[in-house]
């Protein structure tokens, strides 16, 4: 799969996500990683941009020698979530680059991948466990307080 | 108009209370280098910035510090759970308690108030966007005094995310500096 044109495709024709290693398994198996290469040496991948609070590699700069917390799901809805926060987190990082950098097209590209990506997770995490965002609200009865709110410890 | 989303940027799950690691935190809530100002900072400065760039990226900056702000507020919340009046005296929180109960309160790590004199607002991009410099710096540093100050995996996690965040701010406020910097000199010349 060489083309970012495959790689929507591929995409598209994928609706289940149900393992927590399934993201960084497909960036492997479906060459993401390559992608993204093409457009930018600069940029990690998601799950490593996510749990080190930096995307790009030039600007990464670790405290002594700690390493990043490895961020884990303890169940289904935690997983699709974590997923939801890698990629929100990877187009945030895009956006302040872009912000300054409004020319750079590779990186508009990658940011509109992530963010397609980005709304099947969160259609199928909304049909399952209720709405991240009130403005897709879609159910017959209130649900917006009905799954946790994110402060709260979850055992 | 702002949107919230039902989710932290970074999950937070701190399982063990420690009062005193809450009450160190709690400047990065409230305190000068804190989340709370460095947000209202960015988002009330960046009504002058001259140009698209200045005004998308400290809207965009300030929009995810309020983020921060959740994420600092869920660690003190966690932090504090059910923590028992004793403790609380214990940990020096006994004041705390007889103004604000177990709420929050956005303070420094020594109990002084928030206030806007933290927003630090001049209208002139150049002098701003140093202060915007010197306050992810400031927000780096007082990230690694916490770290220091704890052995607990749970909040040393997002303590690391939250530090790595202030760099990344701090090279694109510099990145845009230099830019209108070299505008600047162009006029002149």
């Amino acid at each position: 799969m060489n083309s970012i044109y495959d790689y929507y495709n591929y995409m598209n024709n994928l609706d289940n996500y149900n393992n927590m290693n399934d993201m960084n398994n497909l960036n492997n198996i479906i060459g993401l990683n390559n992608v993204m290469n093409n457009y930018n040496n600069n940029v990690s991948d998601p799950y490593t941009g996510f749990i080190r609070g930096n995307m790009f590699l030039d600007l990464y700069d670790p405290y002594k020698n700690y390493q990043p917390a490895q961020v884990s799901a303890k169940n289904e809805r935690e997983n699709l979530l974590l997923q939801i926060q890698e990629l929100a987190f990877a187009m945030n990082d895009i956006a302040l680059y872009l912000d300054i950098n409004q020319n750079d097209i590779n990186m508009v590209n990658l940011f509109n991948t992530y963010s397609k990506k980005k709304k099947e997770l969160c259609k199928t995490y909304e049909a399952k466990f209720g709405p991240l965002d009130r403005d897709y609200y879609k159910y017959n009865d209130w649900r917006w307080d009905n799954n946790p709110w994110p402060w709260e410890v979850i055992k | 108009m702002w949107k919230y989303e039902k989710k932290l940027q970074y999950p937070i799950n701190i399982k063990k209370r420690d009062l005193k690691m809450a009450k160190y935190l709690v400047t990065q809530y409230g305190g000068a280098n804190g989340e709370l100002g460095a947000a209202f900072r960015y988002l009330n400065q960046r009504y002058t910035m001259p140009d698209e760039k200045g005004k998308a990226l400290l809207t965009d900056i300030g929009t995810e510090e309020l983020a921060h702000v959740e994420m600092l507020s869920t660690m003190i919340y966690q932090l504090m759970k059910d923590a028992t009046l004793e403790e609380l005296k214990e940990a020096g929180l006994d004041s705390h308690y007889a103004e604000h109960g177990k709420g929050l309160y956005p303070t420094d790590a020594n109990g002084v108030p928030f206030t806007v004199a933290y927003f630090a607002t001049t209208g002139d991009p150049l002098a701003d966007l140093s202060e915007d410099m010197a306050a992810e710096q400031k927000a780096r540093a007082v990230y690694e005094n916490l770290i220091n100050l704890t052995s607990d995996p749970d909040v040393i996690g997002p303590l690391l995310y939250l530090r790595q965040r202030e760099i990344v701010h701090f090279a694109r406020f510099k990145e845009l500096y230099e830019y209108y910097k070299k505008i600047e000199l162009n006029k002149k010349n």
